[in-house]
């Protein structure tokens, strides 16, 4: 767009110093009218070697416009000036509007038109047909130029991103396939391999599936459809607890809630986990079940660990130490739902949180379960 | 008994001949192994086997489409992936396979999965069950279609068998916790699958049916 002004300006010159040649007779002061042209043309020189657009240039352009303008009447005596003959700049007036326009989209392509315009009313006094005929063309140069420059902005930006996004996804493909294909199949193969060979090859096969684990997550993370900034998809929290001895269950399409009530039931699964690790032994797993039961949501938390006698959280409460099921139950209540332990001495324990996604209409609301 | 059948595909070639060897060891005899899709589905259709032990991402075609090509055939499908592909999975075993192992699964379970699969007893992973839950409230969720046709749906016992399973629970747990037999808890698990099946296989008759009405020359 530059490259087309630089054009513009010496062709516009020609034909502004064409225009006051054919006039010559009739000037008064004909040095006004060469100080200016040279003074335009050093300045058309220097704009296009600058190559760049500016606010800085757009004031220089407009401004020597401007004095052009009202250089009219010191070149030409007062009664041609009103008769309408062209100002001295002419058509160069509109490379300031056009760089503006580029500079700045249609805003500063209509301001800078209109600041034309008033030097050309004020220049000229005597409005005619003539003038009123250029202020309108200038301004809708000003303004259809400057969208446009906005829009091509605009539009390459969004491409460029677009093409990046793009890149940066097949690039993604590329290595979770390559890892998916080499580097997986040999750790679990190596997993298997090393149980079975038993011994020291055992803490080799846990190495090579601790290692398979994370790389597959790291692989599989963020190749769903993003739901939006407002809701937050529990798959993709659950995904992420995954690990040596958490297991997740969950349905094949995301389970969204709105993203601060997502963040306190991941926070609640997270303290139940922690909870296995504390009080479940050392030998335990977990199991996560997620369920969209419609308008609710619903958590499992299983273990396979030591368990407790019935009656325990209970006694606990009594006591008045209860720590981490209190503030699970409290998160869980605040979200309008409930949380509900299951256990037997030597059996594991469950925990089930269920709640609503959507906020319901009176907080506190308590589930039965 | 007489000795089970099985074919090996696989387009890893150390995976393929560990599993091979493993299976020869417990004493299947392995008809043939294929690297990829297509050779897969012309050697079941050639050998026949009683299970086809199959891996997902097979090149040239995928395993839902090699369950589906080879859908004729009275071969029982194994997956066998790595962990975390189980929405693959449900697209092959909804196109017909019977069962699903993790590829980290030890040699005991992947011979004891065989065995049961040529039984035709469906075999779960936590995970699987986790995504045929969802797959089932997904349909019960969604709104009553045109041709009044009933949707799927599993019976409350069913639905407390599966999500035993996806909790990581074995069939004998399952069995002990709900007082029933461990034959009864698989025959549950098996039955939600082929509630699955049949529902696919009805929505394809259903889509395909839908589309040759569309396409009737028009005088």
């Amino acid at each position: 767009m530059t490259r087309g002004l630089a054009i513009f300006r010496p062709l516009a010159l020609a034909y502004a110093v064409l225009m006051a040649w054919l006039h010559r007779d009739e000037m008064v002061h004909p040095w006004a009218a060469v100080a200016i042209f040279a003074v335009l043309a050093a300045w058309s020189v220097a704009a296009t070697l600058a190559g760049r657009v500016t606010g800085r240039t757009v004031a220089v352009d407009l401004g020597l416009a401007v004095a052009g303008v009202l250089a009219t009447n010191v070149a030409y005596p007062r009664a041609v000036v009103v008769g309408g003959v062209m100002t001295l700049p002419s058509i160069w007036s509109a490379s300031g509007v056009v760089a503006a326009a580029i500079r700045g989209g249609e805003r500063w392509g209509f301001g800078a038109a209109v600041v034309i315009a008033v030097a050309d009313v004020l220049g000229v006094v005597e409005v005619n047909a003539g003038t009123i005929h250029n202020i309108v063309l200038l301004v809708l140069t000003g303004s259809l130029i400057g969208l446009s420059a906005r829009l091509a902005r605009e539009s390459q930006r969004f491409l460029e991103a677009s093409v990046r996004a793009e890149e940066a996804y097949a690039e993604r493909e590329r290595l979770s396939r390559a890892v998916h294909d080499g580097v997986l199949q040999t750790l679990s193969y190596i997993n298997r391999r090393g149980r079975e060979i038993g011994g020291d090859g055992v803490d080799l096969a846990d190495l090579a599936r601790e290692q398979e684990r994370s790389l597959r997550a790291l692989v599989t993370v963020g190749r769903g459809i993003p739901t939006g900034p407002a809701n937050e998809d529990l798959t993709a929290g659950l995904r992420a607890l995954q690990s040596d001895r958490v297991d997740v269950s969950m349905p094949a399409e995301p389970v969204t809630m709105p993203a601060d009530r997502g963040a306190e039931l991941l926070a609640a699964v997270r303290a139940a986990l922690d909870n296995v690790v504390l009080h479940a032994g050392p030998e335990a797993r977990a199991w996560v079940l997620l369920e969209d039961l419609g308008d609710e949501v619903e958590v499992a938390i299983r273990d396979n660990g030591v368990g407790m006698e019935p009656g325990r959280l209970a006694r606990a409460a009594a006591e008045g130490r209860l720590g981490v099921v209190t503030s699970i139950r409290g998160r869980m209540e605040d979200l309008g739902g409930g949380a509900r332990w299951v256990s037997a001495p030597g059996r594991g324990c469950t925990v089930s949180l269920r709640a609503p996604k959507q906020r319901p209409a009176r907080a506190g609301g308590k589930d039965p379960g | 008994m007489t000795t089970l059948r099985v074919l090996v595909a696989d387009d890893h070639p150390l995976w393929r001949d560990a599993l091979a060897e493993d299976l020869t060891r417990a004493g299947i005899d392995v008809v043939g192994t294929a690297p990829d899709g297509p050779s897969a589905v012309r050697r079941t259709k050639a050998t026949r086997p009683d299970v086809l032990l199959l891996d997902l991402n097979l090149p040239g075609l995928h395993g839902a489409e090699v369950c589906a090509q080879i859908a004729g055939v009275d071969t029982k499908v194994l997956i066998l992936s790595a962990s975390g592909e189980e929405k693959d999975v449900l697209a092959a075993m909804k196109a017909g396979a019977c069962g699903y192992l993790v590829k980290s699964a030890t040699r005991e379970e992947i011979v004891a999965a065989v065995r049961a699969t040529a039984q035709g007893r469906a075999t779960f992973t936590p995970g699987l069950a986790g995504l045929v839950l969802g797959e089932f409230r997904k349909l019960a969720k969604a709104p009553p279609q045109a041709s009044g046709r009933p949707v799927p749906e599993l019976t409350d016992r069913e639905v407390e068998v599966l999500r035993l399973v996806a909790m990581g629970l074995s069939s004998r747990e399952i069995a002990d916790q709900l007082v029933i037999s461990h034959r009864t808890v698989q025959n549950h698990v098996q039955n939600t699958l082929g509630k699955l099946q049949l529902h696919n296989r009805v929505e394809l008759t259903r889509f395909a049916i839908e589309r040759g009405l569309d396409e009737s020359p028009l005088a």
